[in-house]
């Protein structure tokens, strides 16, 4: 035996870090419970945009703790090279035997969709009655909706010019014994087209009487939904005065009134409000709470606020419209937790929101509901991967598509990510 | 060919020749072949991905220095990318999805959806289309939104308007005017006024009208020179059944003739 060189053994190559993790959690999105250390080839997922990411993962059953941690409605916390891209939380689960590959053993399938989808698409926006009966037709966002700021709008307090005083005959405004003008008397005027818009609080549950007569066509609204309409001539519109009696809780309400001269033009409107305790009691000094005009022998001021021949649509912008609803449904102590990133003003990117716009939304629907449909009509969305924040876009303003669009990468052919993280290549894949 | 380590649960073992070295734990697999049978698969796959990317080479474009990361894509980034009309031309196009896949080899295959700004629109519309529910079109309402549904039990709608008194007295002189009114008129259910007419012609002078209810003022008409009708709205009163209700002229105006005063009212609020 000669003595050759010894040649060490080689210690283990150290193994390279893993990269996918998971990491789970209650569905609190907050307790931690184990990250899981067998996750098997096969497991896949998505994170687009608009829509539900699909994840599915793979468990050797013997992996006995991993198996035990991925129980239905924990969160899956995906991370790539340690960077969150996604959570879902857990649905069905499934075993199953590999049978091309035995030694794997059996697996367990664990699969759901995204965090928001899951937790967005089970809270309805609107409760029905007790009934069952769905209390609405349809949700509404619009220029009359009550979270709808002044904006743009011209107060009519402090520019009272274009309140009509002059009754039906002309002269003065009538005079009731009671001393103040009858509020129907009293008119606005406009040219073509013009928008109202008046926002009170109501206290205690009352009911709101809510009258309107035009020379040509209303739309009268309560917090966006029409509640009254007429198309009064060629008939004396005050004929065809048209009112609603609707319940109101304590809270903040906003009535709207859109009046249009047909063929163009000048026309009037004219709107009063009461709040009564009962359907017996009097419309008079005490219930009356505003109306078109100025009413100069009461001492409240009556903010109500006018656009005079508005060439387009104010309405809510697309992050309003989800932060209303998120407050109302996390009143009834639903989505507790979740938030939004964009503002009344900017988007999740700083973007400025565009105003212009009004949205109907079926009954019965649910948060997913609306995120989709505001998708599908102008916005982007996506949560932040491991958090309960929902970020909002304008189209487009997600990433650098629209930011930069002179010299984006060029696309590439080819497969895998780097050992950072970054995406080396890339397989285009139609769709 | 990679040469691996692998470990077992009972043991750790080296498998095949060559460089690199590389690691694997399989500590879950008691049984050496089927570890074995594992790292074959994964060294299968990762010599299928080296001749895929070799063979796709040509088709780089190189934005960065050979070897290091490419870019940093997510959701919502542009990209250029050919066009389906002409692949010799690139436009930019949009990610709207990273889809991600977990490799034998513990890599992460990542597939990107790409769009371009039609395939957008056309996807845009093809979901509005999609969210028409049977007997509507559900989604976005352009210009103005749909009317809601209120609860029936409420009441609506426009006042039912019928007349409480009517008193024209023809031809007259103004003297005659002033008193209450001849025919005065008992209502049979509770009324709310909502509408008064004075109505006279001619017109020259200025009438003014009271409409008393059992006596008590409630409600004042002063109908200017020249109008010959002339009207006036919510009285802010309620006329009870038995009530008597009584038009008064209080000043009647000078050259004013052919009288009528007619009250409005509702049962409904």
């Amino acid at each position: 035996m000669g003595g050759g060189v010894v040649t060490p053994f080689p210690p283990p190559i150290q193994p390279p870090d893993p990269e996918l993790t998971v990491d789970v959690y209650e569905a609190d999105n907050a307790t931690f419970v184990r990250s899981l250390t067998s996750i098997m080839a096969g497991s896949n997922g998505n994170m687009p945009l608009n829509d539900a990411s699909l994840t599915t993962l793979r468990i050797p059953v013997m992996a006995t703790d991993d198996r035990a941690a991925c129980t239905r409605d924990r969160l899956c916390r995906i991370k790539i090279n340690e960077v969150p891209v996604h959570t879902f939380s857990i649905g069905p689960r499934t075993q199953d035997s590999i049978a091309t590959n035995r030694s794997a053993g059996e697996v367990l399938t664990v699969s759901g969709s995204s965090y928001l989808a899951h937790q967005w698409s089970q809270v309805r926006i609107d409760t029905p009655f007790a009934s069952g009966q769905p209390r609405i037709d349809t949700l509404n966002w619009d220029w009359g909706h009550e979270t709808l700021d002044n904006v743009g709008y011209t107060d009519s307090d402090a520019t009272p010019v274009g309140n009509v005083g002059a009754t039906y005959g002309g002269g003065a405004p009538i005079v009731a014994p009671l001393g103040w003008p009858d509020p129907f008397s009293l008119r606005y005027s406009f040219t073509n087209r013009a928008v109202f818009r008046h926002t009170f609080t109501v206290s205690t549950p009352q009911l709101l009487w809510v009258g309107a007569a035009s020379s040509f066509g209303f739309s009268l609204r309560l917090n966006g939904y029409e509640i009254q309409a007429g198309a009064t001539a060629p008939d004396r519109s005050d004929d065809k005065l048209r009112r609603a009696i609707i319940p109101v809780e304590p809270g903040t309400y906003t009535v709207g009134i859109e009046g249009i001269a047909e063929g163009g033009g000048a026309g009037w409107v004219s709107v009063a409000a009461y709040l009564l305790d009962s359907l017996d009691d009097e419309l008079n000094t005490t219930s009356f709470i505003f109306h078109t005009g100025l009413i100069p022998s009461t001492s409240t001021q009556y903010r109500w606020f006018y656009l005079d021949n508005p060439s387009f649509y104010i309405g809510m912008t697309e992050h309003q419209i989800v932060a209303h609803e998120l407050n109302r449904v996390q009143a009834r102590g639903a989505l507790t937790g979740w938030a939004i990133s964009s503002d009344d003003y900017n988007d999740s990117n700083e973007v400025a929101w565009d105003r212009s716009i009004q949205y109907t939304l079926p009954a019965y629907s649910t948060m997913w509901d609306l995120l989709v449909m505001l998708a599908v009509n102008g916005i982007d969305f996506h949560p932040t991967p491991h958090l309960k924040i929902l970020n909002l876009y304008r189209w487009r303003e997600r990433g650098t598509f629209h930011t930069s669009p002179g010299a984006p990468p060029i696309w590439a052919r080819g497969d895998y990510v780097g050992a950072d993280g970054f995406l080396q290549t890339l397989t285009h894949k139609e769709r | 060919m990679t040469r691996f380590k692998i470990r077992t649960e009972r043991e750790e073992f080296w498998y095949g020749t060559g460089l690199p070295e590389q690691y694997v734990d399989l500590s879950e697999f008691k049984d050496r072949q089927a570890a074995q049978a594992v790292v074959a698969a994964m060294a299968a796959e990762a010599a299928a991905q080296e001749i895929t990317i070799g063979a796709e080479v040509g088709d780089l474009v190189a934005t960065t220095t050979p070897g290091q990361p490419w870019v940093s894509l997510n959701v919502g980034d542009a990209v250029q990318a050919p066009t389906m009309a002409d692949p010799t031309v690139f436009g930019s196009e949009r990610i709207v999805d990273l889809a991600w896949e977990l490799l034998e080899s513990g890599r992460i295959r990542c597939n990107p959806t790409l769009t371009a700004r039609e395939e957008l629109e056309a996807i845009r519309q093809r979901r509005l289309i999609e969210r028409v529910g049977p007997g509507g079109l559900n989604g976005k309402t352009r210009g103005t939104s749909v009317p809601a549904t209120l609860p029936e039990s409420l009441p609506g709608g426009v006042l039912e308007e019928y007349e409480v008194c009517s008193w024209n007295q023809v031809a007259g002189d103004e003297a005659v005017f002033v008193g209450v009114c001849p025919k005065p008129f008992v209502v049979a259910k509770r009324t709310r006024p909502i509408r008064f007419v004075v109505t006279r012609d001619p017109a020259p002078g200025t009438t003014v009208v009271e409409i008393l209810v059992n006596g008590v003022a409630k409600h004042v008409l002063s109908a200017p020179p020249g109008v010959t009708e002339y009207q006036g709205f919510m009285g802010g009163f309620t006329i009870y059944p038995a009530d008597l209700v009584t038009p008064s002229v209080t000043a009647a105006g000078s050259g004013d003739q052919n009288l009528a005063v007619s009250v409005y009212g509702t049962d409904a609020l």
